[in-house]
């Protein structure tokens, strides 16, 4: 017994982690570090992708899975999760609140830039400090440069963007559709992760007055 | 989860970092936060403002994933389909919590693998409060309901701070927060007007755990000049007396009207002040379990660290299949 | 059919997923990393959730609430396969039992889902997305983790020998099955274990880890019935401590 940590967890003690457990735990030279992944997730079908986090993860197929309950496990439905390489997105600078990013964005920016074969890109947007990245929508383009002046005609807005990023359609892994609704099917049954399912008003009031009684 | 005291010790503020900022960037940096507009990844920040921040989000993380410990001890054993499943997800929500703010520290350049080293060698700190053992199941409502109570004290004022990621993070935090407190809450209700068993289980619970809830939110600030300019960067939003004020004037008359009784003679809102009055805590035990000489300290770090040995081989494999490809900050 | 074959089948599903659940919640705050630490606690969650629909079957059918049938049997009157009893060991153990168990379940509810008692035929379909997520979960898991070194492909294929008799006792027959398979309930254990052969052997192929023959292999009977290994009596009081301490009481 004694050669164990003797903890109230059951779940602990059947790791029989040794009573002296060394005070010294050496650094590691090589880091378990994965690459990370930003994740968007879309609430109901009509509304646009939004940024909602990262997930770290070896592969992109594994991001989602964890993106999948890392960030969309609660709310009354999901219909669909992005995944991409955090290296994968290119990012414009930012700018004051008031400026908007386009007005800073001519044609020269395509100058030099390595041209590759005509596809689709992602654009999304940043609106205010402190909010998180929308998706507008996509262009053909045949380079970041491209993509990112092509988006100014396309997608330029009234009020003014901060940010944006540009990534290629095809580096996303998309889980959405009706191949995938079922996946997220039965998140409206998740009452017990929900604040509203713990209401005992009543018993507080029944037990008040039985006190005063 | 999360308590103050622990994080800004005067000393580690050091202002010598701000010595040789850019007056004018600094001047600019300051404007923004002042008008209330948020600092995202990309701005220019003074150095100190990136110490700090990192050092504040990297103890909250620590302070979630190590205090899903204390709880998790119930998890096998939770009364009932509504509370195991409840406390499934609670503990899990911790871990999700610890998650998200790792992500926000790393957007300030650390990466998480290197907090993760810092937290099982010793290195940096968690919220004082989980080194305390959860006796019986009265003792993870105790948690669930009041230790988190005053972490949403904590992190409400958090949320309004001025660095964009990490109110993001706490945004989505404290939205979850709301279910462990109603559901905390909950289970305390059934305890308190219960059967005189379930009473007495949860009066035990409040005694035991009473004394560490005065620690959580740190002994008193005295505010030093190096802690004003953390207040003005809008990384400290609330001093420890004004969170620990707030948190007893929410809870201790749900506690009383529950009929439970706290372990504290003084304890009584003054009138005229508005104030709550209370017996001073014991600081020397709060140091003395700070610097590891607590209750659960060594078990704490101990599973942590074993949880990691376990999990090497998978992190081993996986990272295989990620050569070539390089580790970046987290975007936003 | 008779009101027992239909609860015998309902007990034997629930408790599977009862037990699988309240084991797998043991990795919750200390898995192997942080994303899959919260991605496996949901799945544990929804086995959880899972059972108690199926326990509210078997309450609609006049047995007693979810609670106490889960919560004040002993090991003896639990019809769950001996396989989910087991203790979670390593991560790669865990992962194997999911994968093996999940496709079977995928292919029993997807199978239920059709069945004429419309009942439990909405649960199934109801679920089924559920599961679908899982056995990406398991897939993905598998392959990737088998095919990223030597260490990990060895500890799995360790772990897929010493579970896969364990994994076909999850088909063993009830006493009941001609009676259940007569009233269409769905084609019954044996079609569910010939899928799954199937369908495993294509994940496994891809991650590069054998099955051996399967005439080998003496599957572990008896759960069904009653009969357990060591670990379900300390699971099940363990699992109880507290509400027993008074069932009577509202916790
Ligand atoms: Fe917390
Ligand atoms: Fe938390
Ligand atoms: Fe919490």
């Amino acid at each position: 017994m004694s050669d164990f940590l003797n903890s109230l967890d059951p779940r602990i003690n059947r790791l029989n982690i040794p009573a002296e457990f060394g005070t010294t735990f050496p650094s590691k030279e090589n880091k378990d570090q994965f690459v990370t992944f930003e994740v968007f997730v879309q609430p109901t079908e009509n509304k646009p992708y939004q940024h909602e986090g990262i997930v770290h993860a070896p592969t992109i197929d594994m991001a989602f899975l964890f993106a999948k309950e890392q960030f969309s496990r609660r709310g009354m439905s999901c219909s669909g999760v992005w995944v991409v390489n955090t290296n994968n997105v290119k990012v414009s600078p930012i700018t004051e609140n008031d400026e908007d990013i386009y007005d800073f964005i001519h044609e020269e920016i395509m100058e030099g830039a390595e041209k590759g074969n005509s596809e689709k890109y992602e654009i999304f947007h940043l609106r205010k400090r402190g909010k998180q990245h929308a998706h507008v929508g996509n262009l053909e383009a045949s380079c970041f440069e491209e993509a990112l002046f092509k988006a100014k005609n396309q997608f330029q807005e009234e009020k003014s963007v901060l940010n944006i990023w540009v990534a290629k359609s095809e580096d996303f892994m998309k889980i959405e559709g009706e191949d995938f609704a079922d996946i997220w099917e039965t998140l409206p049954d998740k009452r017990y992760r929900d604040a509203m399912d713990y209401k005992a008003t009543d018993k507080i009031k029944k037990f008040k007055a039985e006190q005063k009684a | 989860m999360y308590g103050g005291g622990q994080v800004f010790e005067s000393s580690s503020v050091n202002n010598e970092l701000l010595k040789d900022e850019d007056p004018q960037k600094l001047a600019e940096f300051e404007a923004r936060i002042e008008r209330g507009e948020k600092i995202e990844p990309n701005d220019w920040m003074p150095k100190l403002y990136r110490k700090q921040l990192i050092r504040m989000i990297e103890q909250h993380g620590h302070s979630e994933i190590i205090g899903a410990l204390p709880e998790g001890t119930w998890i096998t054993r939770a009364p009932g389909f509504k509370r195991k499943l409840a406390l499934m997800a609670k503990v899990q929500d911790e871990v999700g919590h610890a998650q998200l703010l790792y992500g926000a520290a790393e957007t300030l350049g650390k990466s998480r693998e290197q907090m993760i080293e810092d937290l099982i060698t010793g290195k940096s700190k968690y919220s004082n409060i989980f080194n305390y053992p959860t006796f019986t199941w009265a003792d993870s409502c105790f948690i669930s309901w009041l230790v988190d109570a005053g972490a949403i004290v904590n992190q409400l004022a958090n949320a309004r701070g001025s660095y964009g990621p990490y109110c993001r993070a706490l945004d989505r935090i404290c939205a979850e927060e709301s279910f462990h407190l109603k559901y905390g809450h909950h289970c305390v209700i059934h305890l308190a007007t219960g059967t005189p068993k379930q009473r007495e289980m949860m009066q035990e619970a409040v005694d035991r755990w009473w004394p560490p809830m005065m620690h959580f939110f740190g002994p008193s600030d005295k505010m030093s000049t190096h802690t004003q300019i953390l207040t003005k960067w809008k990384v400290k939003m609330a001093t420890n007396d004004e969170c620990r004020q707030q948190f007893l004037d929410m809870y201790v008359p749900k506690i009383w009207e529950l009929g439970l009784t706290i372990p504290d003679e003084n304890l009584k809102k003054n009138s005229e002040t508005g104030e709550w009055e209370f017996t001073e805590p014991d600081w020397e035990e709060f140091k003395r379990v700070i610097n590891g000489d607590g209750p659960c300290n060594k078990e704490r770090l101990a599973v942590r660290r074993t949880a990691e040995e376990r999990g090497a081989w998978v992190r081993r494999a996986l990272t295989a299949k990620t050569k070539g490809e390089e580790y970046v900050a987290p975007l936003a | 059919m008779t009101e027992e074959a239909l609860k015998d089948l309902l007990y034997k599903i629930a408790d599977d997923l009862l037990i699988l659940g309240h084991r797998n919640s043991e990795w919750t705050g200390v898995g192997p990393l942080l994303e899959e630490d919260i991605a496996f606690s949901s799945m544990a969650q929804d086995k959880v959730g899972q059972s108690l629909a199926f326990y509210n079957l078997l309450h609609e059918l006049g047995e007693q609430d979810p609670d106490t049938v889960a919560f004040t049997r002993n090991a003896d009157q639990f019809h769950n396969s001996q396989f989910v009893e087991l203790p979670i060991g390593e991560y790669d153990f865990s992962l194997i039992r999911h994968f093996l168990f999940d496709h079977a379940d995928y292919i029993r509810f997807s199978m239920l889902a059709d069945c004429p008692i419309e009942e439990l035929a909405q649960v199934a379909r109801k679920l089924k997305g559920e599961i679908k997520y899982h056995v990406m979960h398991a897939n993905t898991w598998i392959k990737q983790l088998a095919t990223a070194n030597e260490e990990a492909h060895d500890r799995l294929q360790k772990s897929l020998d010493e579970a896969l008799p364990y994994a076909l006792g999850v088909f063993e027959p009830s006493k009941f099955e001609k009676e259940i398979i007569d009233a269409g309930v769905y084609p019954g254990e044996k079609a569910i274990e010939e899928q799954w052969k199937e369908n495993i052997a294509i994940v496994l192929e891809q991650a590069g880890l054998k099955l051996p023959d399967w005439n080998t292999i003496k599957p572990v009977y008896g759960g069904r019935d009653g009969k357990h290994t060591e670990h379900l009596q300390p699971l099940v009081e363990e699992m109880s401590e507290v509400f027993r301490v008074d069932p009577s009481a509202d916790w």
